[in-house]
């Protein structure tokens, strides 16, 4: 194919500013889905599977492209129809924020907490809003007595973590973005770094680039598998 | 509803002090403590475990009802090791290396207690050799392998392979966690998966008592 391929998107909202910065999918045929759906894995491939569905349908398209990781095995199990499905070989979000596997691999040193403007704007990341939000749900379900245990289980969790690390991937809300970062590191006694994205997995995901060692194709009737190896993904074929 | 039925309920609902003084209560009126364990206990935790997995309550309800347990637990156990009741068998459990997520290895160790089986918890991000040292020393007939994160389940072939190459052919290895499926089990050569902390009670006396 010579022309770049004419793309159907699914995308979680997480890269609402990223994708808004470096690619331009045409918006009839691209689908947000709701961020941290990795949280409950079989309503996100059931998500998924709708969109692909729906989008399959569209005569317009050569493909249909995930803007996904692993997610908690949510993509896993994800059927493609006539058009071919195409997925990052990543186990989430944060190595496409990065660029590549290998630089997430790199920076994951397992004390690092990674921080972009979508998880920000969820108030999903550890720091203080994170805090008042979850004692105000909390405390809708529980005595006060559990609500001052569950929050201290919650600080238990992160204990182990000592660095926030902001993903800079250029958005015109990275300054306000990254100050936010680190006045969650400040709260939480971490050390705090701003790091550079880079939207190259981003971009060749829209543009067509699909080598097979950074993107899983999946040809039409397979279906998407979890692959416990570095390549994260492979297919099962249609017998 | 008897005190037994009122104390699982309790332990389903998270409720403590209510679990504590049921327990005692039961104690009080003569009830042998394996069996307040085992028809109290047990069936509290199963029941939320089973609403867990159903995605009727989340991690929060788990957490209150294990500390429901666990607190019963702390008064029951000195009663059980003075009335000679000895774990029937002994199993390591851990969180694989690389991986910092302890809640549901900790409710499947609880679960484990439960059931009479003794259980030695080295925590979480666990070196293989660990699991081994661990499994010889305590001369365990059995070991659980948790993990949570996609990008830590490698580790759990890693630390198969460890258990094995050490010669330990017959320990049972059973592994679990939210990425874990039975594919994944057979693929790496770990004799069970676990779908929740209940089933891992079953899967586990099902392998050692085959």
């Amino acid at each position: 194919m010579n022309a770049a391929p004419r793309i159907g998107l699914i995308a979680c909202s997480v890269f609402e500013s990223e994708l808004a910065a470096h690619a331009h999918p045409p918006s009839a045929t691209l689908r947000w889905h709701e961020i941290a759906l990795h949280d409950r894995p079989d309503v996100l491939r059931q998500r998924l599977q709708e969109s692909i569905d729906e989008l399959d349908q569209v005569e317009a398209l050569d493909a249909i492209a995930l803007l996904y990781g692993l997610c908690g095995r949510g993509a896993a199990g994800l059927r493609a129809g006539r058009l071919p499905l195409v997925i990052p070989r990543a186990h989430d979000c944060i190595t496409v924020f990065l660029g590549s596997r290998d630089r997430f691999a790199r920076e994951n040193d397992g004390t690092t907490y990674f921080y972009t403007p979508g998880w920000n704007r969820a108030r999903r990341v550890p720091g203080p809003d994170r805090e008042a939000w979850l004692r105000e749900d909390l405390a809708k379900r529980f005595e006060p007595d559990d609500v001052e245990f569950l929050l201290e289980s919650e600080r238990v969790t992160w204990s182990h973590y000592s660095r926030a690390a902001f993903i800079d991937l250029g958005t015109p809300d990275a300054d306000a973005e990254a100050a936010y970062a680190q006045r969650c590191a400040d709260t939480l006694g971490w050390r705090y770094d701003r790091c550079a994205g880079d939207p190259a997995l981003l971009r060749d995901l829209l543009a067509g680039h699909w080598d097979d060692k950074r993107f899983q194709v999946v040809p039409p009737r397979g279906e998407l598998r979890h692959a416990p190896t570095d390549r994260i993904f492979d297919v099962k074929d249609e017998p | 509803m008897s005190e037994m039925n009122a104390l699982s309920a309790a332990v389903e609902k998270g409720k403590r002090n209510d679990a504590k003084l049921l327990t005692q209560q039961l104690l009080d009126a003569g009830h042998k403590p394996l069996d307040i364990v085992e028809q109290g206990l047990v069936p509290g935790m199963s029941a939320i475990g089973e609403k867990f997995k159903n995605n009727e309550v989340f991690v929060p309800e788990m957490l209150i009802a294990a500390r429901a347990m666990k607190e019963c637990m702390i008064l029951l156990e000195p009663l059980l090791a003075k009335a000679g009741i000895k774990p029937k068998y002994t199993a390591v459990i851990g969180t694989v290396q690389g991986d910092l997520h302890d809640i549901g290895k900790n409710l499947v160790a609880m679960m484990w207690k439960g059931a009479n089986i003794g259980v030695i918890d080295l925590g979480t991000n666990v070196p293989p050799e660990k699991f081994v040292e661990a499994i010889k020393a305590h001369n365990a007939q059995a070991v659980g392998l948790s993990a949570l994160l996609t990008t830590t389940m490698p580790a759990m072939k890693t630390t198969v392979d460890a258990i094995r190459a050490a010669g330990l052919t017959s320990t049972k290895i059973l592994i679990g966690g939210a990425p874990v499926t039975a594919e994944y089990a057979k693929e790496i050569g770990a004799d069970a998966y676990g779908t929740d902390a209940a089933s891992a009670v079953d899967s586990l006396l099902a392998l050692l008592e085959a």
